[in-house]
Order: C-alpha cells, then structure tokens, then sequence
C-alpha cells in the first residue's frame, strides 16, 4: 500500500470515527458572553414555588443537586456531594458532601441544608405541592455530620436514588423564613457554578461565573461552563427571535422543523449564525392517537389495527414533517435500549378492510359507513377525534379522508387546552390525538401504561388494562439490575404495540439548533444533549 | 364568577405542571410525562394541599364577598402565577401600556383632528380623495403583518431597535440619552398602534366638521364679515369637537388594556401579554384585578368626557 493510500485511509478512517464518545474541551477559552432567549420571562425564579421551563432554565445554572450525568455515558458525576453509596437493598443512599462547596453568598453547605430542602417540599407552608410526587418515594433525610447525609427511601424503587441525587438544595439560611423567601421571585440563592445578577423585569436576566464554585477546578468540569457571563433573554415571537439571532444578538436558538427548512435562508445563515440538524439518543416525544377502551368499538384489537393501517404515516411524514421522522414503533423512543424493535404498522387499506371483515364490519345499507349488529342492535363506525393543536389538523384531515374510504366516519373535534383536558380527565371521549414527552432515558412506564393509572385525571386515560403488563412493570420498578430491568420493559412495551390502544405517530429523528459564529463547541451533540455547557466563546 | 365556570382552574393548572412537566400549562398539544417517581394521577392529599393553598377550599359565594372586602382595600389578593400581589403585578405592567395608551391617544388625536378639519374644508377635493384612498388603506393593514414587516425592516437596516423598552446600557445613560432611548425603541411599536386608528377619528371629525358648517350659525358669522379662518377655528370646530369628545373617556380604557400581538412581536411586557396569560393559566386575581380597574378607568374616562363636553360647548350644563 503506498503512503497516499495509506494517508487516505487514515483520513477515511477519521472521518468515519463514532460521533459521540466526544469529550468537553479541557482547553476551551474561558470568558465571554453566552446569550439565549428563554421564549417567556418567568413569573418568579423561586426555587421551590416555580412551575414553569423559564424558571428551570435559570435553576438549571443558579442551583444544583448531589449529583449530575454525565453528558455522553449517562453515568453519575459529583457535584454537591462528591462521593456517595448505595445499600444492597436500594434503600439507603449516603452522599458526602464536598467541604468546599458554598452558597453564593459564602456560607457553606452543610447536611442542614439538604435536609431543609427535602423537609421543605413535605412543609405546607411552603406551596410545595407540586413537587410531592417526584420525592414520594423518600421517607426521610438524616444528618450524619456536618457533611453527610442519609436520604431513606419507602420501597425499592429504582429511582428513588434519582430522586435524591437530583434534590436542589438550597440554602436554609435564607429560605427557611417562608414570608420573606416568597417575595424572592426575581432573586435566587444557590450553589450553582453560576450566580444570578440580575433580574430586568420584561428585559433579560443576568448570569455571572461563580468564582467560589466548588468544581471549577476539578478534572471532571473541566471545559464545562466556560462563559463568565449568561444573558437570558424573554423574546416571545419566533419571527423576532430569528431577526435577533440573524444579527448575533443569540448565541443559541432552538428551532422548529419548519423554521430549520424555510427560514433559515438568508445572508446571515451560514455565516453569522449556522444551523445544525443532530441526531442523538435523548428520548424524544412521540405522538399518539388514544382508542378509549372504555367505548365497545375499540375494544376490538382487529378494529385498533385496522385504524392503524388506514393512517398514511409515511405520507405525512414526507408532506408534514419533510421526511425527518421515524415512524414511531410503540410507546418508547425507536433509538432507546428499552425498544424491543417492534414491527412498524405499515399504510395497508386492504389489510385494514380484513381484519374490519373479520370483526363483522360490512356496509350493509350501502350508505357509506360501515356498521356491525351487537346483541341485536346496529352499531354504526362513527367516532370524534379531539385534539388541542391547530397546527396538527392537516394530519387528522388527510386520515379522515383515508377512513371515509374505508367506511369510517371520524369526526374533529378541536377544544382549547383547559376544554380538552377535562375530557380527557374524565374519561369522556373517543379518540384523543396529542403526544409524550421523551421522558427519562431510564422509563417507567407505570405513569401511563399501568391499569392503577387509569383513574380520573390518570395519564392512562385510555384506560388499557393487561394484567401481564401490570406485574412485569411492578416487578421492573423494584429491580437494580438494569440489564434485567431492560428485559422486563422491553416485553412491556413489545406487550403494549401488540394491543395497539394507541396508534403510535412519530419519533423525531433530529433536533434542531442554531448558534452564532462566535461559539465554540467540541461537537455538534454529546450523546444525550446537545451540551451546551461545554461551549465557548471563540477568541 | 364567570371566570370561576370556565373549564380548569389554578388547581389544574399546577395539577398538569406535575404530570405533563411545566412546559405544558398553556401550550396544546405535545406534553411530557414527568421525569420523577412516575405513578399515576397525583394523590388526593396533594390535591387538597393545593385547594387549601389557594383558598378554593371555600364556596365561591363566600370567596366573592371576602374579594369584595379586599378590594375596597386595593387588595386584590396574590397572583397565582408570580407569587406577588396582584397589584404589584399589575403595578410592574401598567406602565408600559399606559405610555404607549397615551402616546398613541395624543398622535392620534393631533393628527385627526387637523386633518379631519381640511379634508372637511376641501371635501370633494383631490386632497379629500387621496387622503381618503391612504386611510382605508392604513386601516386594512393587520397590526400582526405591519409588526412583522417592521421587524425584519428592523433587521436589515439597523435604524430601529427590534423590541423591547430601552437599551441595555440604558442605565448608565444620561436623562437625555434615556430619553431618546425610549423614544427609538417605541418608533416601531407605536407605528403598529396607531395605524389603524387614523381612519375612524378623522372620518367622524371630517363629517362632524361637514355639518357644522353648514349651519345657520356659521352662515351668519360669515355673512358678518368674518374671516374664513375666524369662522372655522373659533365657531365651528368647538362645536365639531362634541362628537369627538364622546370617544375620548372610551379610549383611555381601551389604550390601557394594551394589546396582546404588538406586545408578544416587539417584546413589550404590559397589560395585554399580562391579561392573555392570566386566562391561560386561569389566575383569577389577576383577571379580576385588571377587570376592575379597567371598569374603573372606563368610568373615570366617561366623566371625563362629561367634563370635556361642559368645556367645550358651556350652554351643556348636569346640574
């Protein structure tokens, strides 16, 4: 092999190197600003009385838990307490925490204060709960000393440590005089590697490096949180917001597929600003449509099937969603290790129509809608899909179509959010179309799929019930080993697509992002975020 | 009450913030199911912790007395949402659309006005027409279009300010230089406000100005000898003016409500942003709270125009 072959193998060979596997620049130049738009300006930045994404995004910066994964293996890393055990029994965790670590205002963090701060989501004085079923699972804090903690939990379940490694703590010193604490809703006392500066009511809010980070010296953070200054801004129309990020006035913007494939033309792009379509393994939304199970028509697995093959996934895939879907093959992320490769319910009317046949269906009347007679009454196919999303009526109006010419009568029925849920809470519909967050790399799917979850205002509001589910989801819960847990759920979820109670839409192949020329960046992903934390501003 | 009937409440609201995770609460469709323990609907003792911590454990009969008591106090009780009194809330938002309320209200009217004067003095004429011609086309145009149009002019020109109140560094600014700031950053915003507003004024001022002078009295004034400008300035316009002053009190409570596109587009944060959000999150303070003081504002504004009317035309007297 002569050298110039052997030069372009090696290159080849780089080029095709695994994309992740990726670290955070030990070098990275410190300093500069990092500037991003939160989409709303958060009522309050409180650390326990906040609900909504603007103010977690500040938290995200400004407080911390015990621990933090890992961008790329999803495995702990320390953070408050920098060494930490488990029990065999799963059900006492001790964190030790790390003796230099202080709040921003210089006082130390102690045992005392993440004791407050799981004592003080169970206090009703606090309005804390919205925060009660996330830490359920734990009985109790004790203090060792001054810097170790024992977190107790209820039962076995496997993320109770979850739970507790991801606690905020917060400092009691200053959160523990409940009156004056909830009038903090534009300032914020933590941990964090960053502090907040300040809070411009309608305008921004400003970050600064923590100089007193307990981590910033550590081999683990090295390269993480590069930029002296974070500025937050509340930019609520799109439209603007690309104006803005046009003239580099973000260094990160979010963007919906739409917007990645028809607005970021433009001089600018490319050049001021570039755009980025990544793949990784954070577990991303499917959407769904819902058979009620309560209803006599859906009950029929043939009828569920049938349903399913008449939606033209792949055509609205290439019409809607510019080809960059999966099609999603059940109740877990097509990429995720819980995926038990499930056969995809393809486009198929004339399988549609057998299995429609085999039920009993037939248009017997010739008007057009199918119908069947059950205990001597005829029972025509007519049904109502509600939805709370304008921007997904072309979907349901293209699949209404489908199911017209199949003898099916769907109706739409759009309903404002608040309207929609209420139906859905109790239980009061035929098919419900909208979608599931990602949820945890690590699912549970009890939430959703467990037949206890199918109560008013329940998340199983379809009210699917298979008792094998039931006992292989209760007997995963309560198992460490995450190989074993892995099996288990993968049955779960190869059980749930075989019952199809929903018509499972799609998964979002990419994410989209853009960020301005002047950052640096060690990859375009990490495996299970984007990680911009480890970004820089170039010199 | 009414509000008290429609579908969800704040309970809800911070009910779905636990299952659907926080991104939820006002959006539609997508949803997230929540990252922690993973159980079911949340438990009724949470529930009811939540009911006690807004005071929804009591009748609404009885919560609409203990409102009444609190207001007479000013007291509008605390926001669900920002975790402050309502009236600091509507206190941080009030000013904004109050400034661009009054802004809008003094550009309309000095325009109006005059030019509902000449259009009257020359109607029939190429100014009437034209002028009539470019006020239904200002009033055809979207305040959503002209916002966006303005913000990409924005962006490809560099002259305007693409949102917001001020700059930055406005704080360490001279008063002068704050000035101007301000100013630069409302050119836009206020052009969205008062496009649309033109038409409706000076029409009703040209025909009002119209019937007045073809009235006896200024018949008589001019068969008197009287200058043009005599008889237009000082005997017809006071008297066009009583139509005019009708709308007046009306606007002060319609400018102060804000409005909810302009706000979102030019990242303004006042009364419209705030009102849109209360009922989305179904934060009954607030909406109560903006409620009254707009009804409050709407009958100073009639009185005000009571008084307008006395000033103008002194033979109209409420004795």
């Amino acid at each position: 092999m002569n050298m110039k072959a052997l030069l372009l193998l090696i290159l080849s060979s780089a080029l095709t190197a695994p994309a992740f596997a990726t670290a955070p620049n030990a070098s990275a130049p410190q300093g500069g600003n990092f500037v991003i738009n939160l989409g709303g300006e958060p009522p309050t930045v409180h650390p326990i009385t906040s609900t909504d994404t603007y103010a977690s995004a500040v938290q995200a910066y400004v407080c911390e838990g015990l621990l933090t994964r890992d961008s790329d293996t999803y495995e702990w890393k320390a953070r408050l307490a920098e060494k930490w055990e488990v029990s065999k029994d799963n059900k006492v965790f001790t964190f030790h925490l790390n003796k230099n670590a202080v709040f921003h205002d210089g006082k130390p963090v102690t045992a005392e204060d993440v004791k407050f701060s799981f004592d003080a989501i169970f206090n009703p004085t606090y309005e804390a709960a919205h925060l009660r079923p996330y830490y359920e699972g734990l009985a109790k804090v004790e203090i060792v000393d001054p810097h170790t903690v024992k977190f107790y939990a209820k039962d076995s379940y496997f993320k109770n440590f979850e739970s507790a490694a991801g606690l905020t703590i917060i400092p009691k010193h200053i959160y523990s005089d409940v009156a004056k604490s909830k009038r903090m809703n534009r300032e914020l006392v933590c941990s964090g590697p960053y502090k907040m500066m300040k809070f411009d009511r309608g305008q921004m809010i400003q970050l600064k490096k923590f100089d007193k980070w307990h981590s910033n010296a550590a081999p683990a953070y090295k390269g993480t949180y590069n930029f002296d200054t974070i500025t937050m801004r509340f930019f609520k129309d799109e439209n603007a917001t690309l104006v803005r990020a046009e003239k580099g006035e973000l260094d990160y913007i979010d963007l919906r597929i739409e917007s990645f494939m028809k607005k970021t033309t433009g001089p600018a792009w490319g050049k001021v600003i570039i755009k980025h379509k990544v793949a990784n393994d954070a577990p991303k939304s499917f959407g769904f449509v819902g058979w009620n199970q309560r209803k006599e028509l859906f009950q029929d697995k043939n009828v569920r099937f049938a349903l399913a093959h008449l939606l033209n996934r792949d055509e609205m895939n290439k019409k809607f969603r510019y080809g960059m879907s999966d099609l999603a093959n059940g109740a877990v992320y097509i990429r995720s290790e819980y995926n038990p490769g499930n056969k995809v319910v393809e486009y198929n009317p004339k399988k549609a129509q057998e299995l429609l046949t085999k039920s009993g269906w037939a248009d017997a009347d010739k008007n057009g809608v199918l119908e069947k007679t059950v205990n001597g009454k005829k029972m025509e196919f007519k049904f109502s899909l509600i939805y709370a999303n304008k921007d997904v009526e072309k979907y349901w109006t293209m699949y209404r179509e489908d199911l017209k010419k199949a003898g099916i009568d769907m109706e739409l029925k759009y309903l404002e959010w608040n309207s929609f849920l209420k139906l859905v809470d109790d239980g009061n519909f035929d098919a419900v179309t909208m979608g599931w967050g990602g949820g945890s790399v690590d699912p549970d799917p009890k939430q959703i799929w467990h037949s206890s979850s199918a109560i008013p205002g329940g998340s199983n509001f379809i009210a699917y019930k298979n008792p094998e589910v039931d006992k292989l989801i209760e007997d995963a819960r309560v198992e460490p080993n995450k190989a074993k847990r892995v099996a288990m759920l993968k049955k779960v979820y190869a059980k749930i697509a075989e019952d199809a109670p929903y018509a499972f839409l799609f998964n979002d192949k990419y994410e989209f992002y853009a960020n301005s020329s002047r950052m640096g960046m060690p990859a375009e992903t990490f495996k299970y975020e984007v990680g911009k934390d480890y970004w820089w501003v170039k010199p | 009450m009414l509000i008290n009937l429609a579908p969800g409440s704040p309970i809800e609201q911070k009910l779905q913030a636990i299952r659907f995770g926080a991104g939820a609460a006002g959006g539609g469709g997508g949803a997230s199911s929540v990252g922690g323990r993973g159980d079911t609907a949340v438990n009724e003792e949470v529930i009811e912790a939540l009911k006690k911590q807004y005071g929804f454990d009591k009748p609404m009969h009885v919560r609409y007395v203990i409102w009444l008591k609190n207001i007479s106090r000013l007291d509008f009780g605390e926001s669900f949402t920002y975790q402050e009194p309502v009236i600091d809330v509507i206190k941080s938002k009030l000013p904004v659309s109050l400034t661009f309320g009054l802004f809008t209200l003094f550009i309309t009217y000095m325009v109006c006005i005059p030019l509902g004067v000449r259009k009257a003095i020359k109607a029939g004429e190429g100014f009437d027409k034209a002028t009539t011609l470019l006020l239904n086309f200002t009033y055809a145009i979207p305040p959503l279009i002209l916002g966006i149009a303005l913000i990409y002019f924005a962006g490809r020109t560099n002259w305007f300010p693409l949102g917001g109140l001020q700059s930055d560094d406005y704080e360490s600014m001279s008063s002068w230089g704050r000035f101007l700031d301000r100013a630069h950053h409302m050119i836009l915003p206020l052009i969205c406000y008062t496009i649309g507003g033109f038409t409706e004024l000076s029409t009703l001022m040209r025909n009002s100005m119209l019937d007045i002078i073809k009235s006896d009295f200024v018949r008589t004034a001019r068969a008197k000898g009287l200058a043009e400008k005599v008889v237009v300035y000082k005997h017809a316009l006071r008297n066009a003016l009583i139509p005019i002053a009708t709308g007046l009190g009306g606007f002060l409570g319609v400018f102060l409500a804000g409005s909810l596109i302009i706000e979102q587009m030019f990242n303004l944060d006042g009364m419209g942003l705030l009102g849109y959000q209360s009922v989305l999150a179904r934060d009954y303070n607030v909406i109560m709270g903006i409620t009254f003081i707009s009804a409050m504002l709407m009958m100073v504004g009639r009185i005000l125009s009571d008084v307008i009317y006395v000033l103008i035309d002194p033979r109209i007297d409420f004795k």
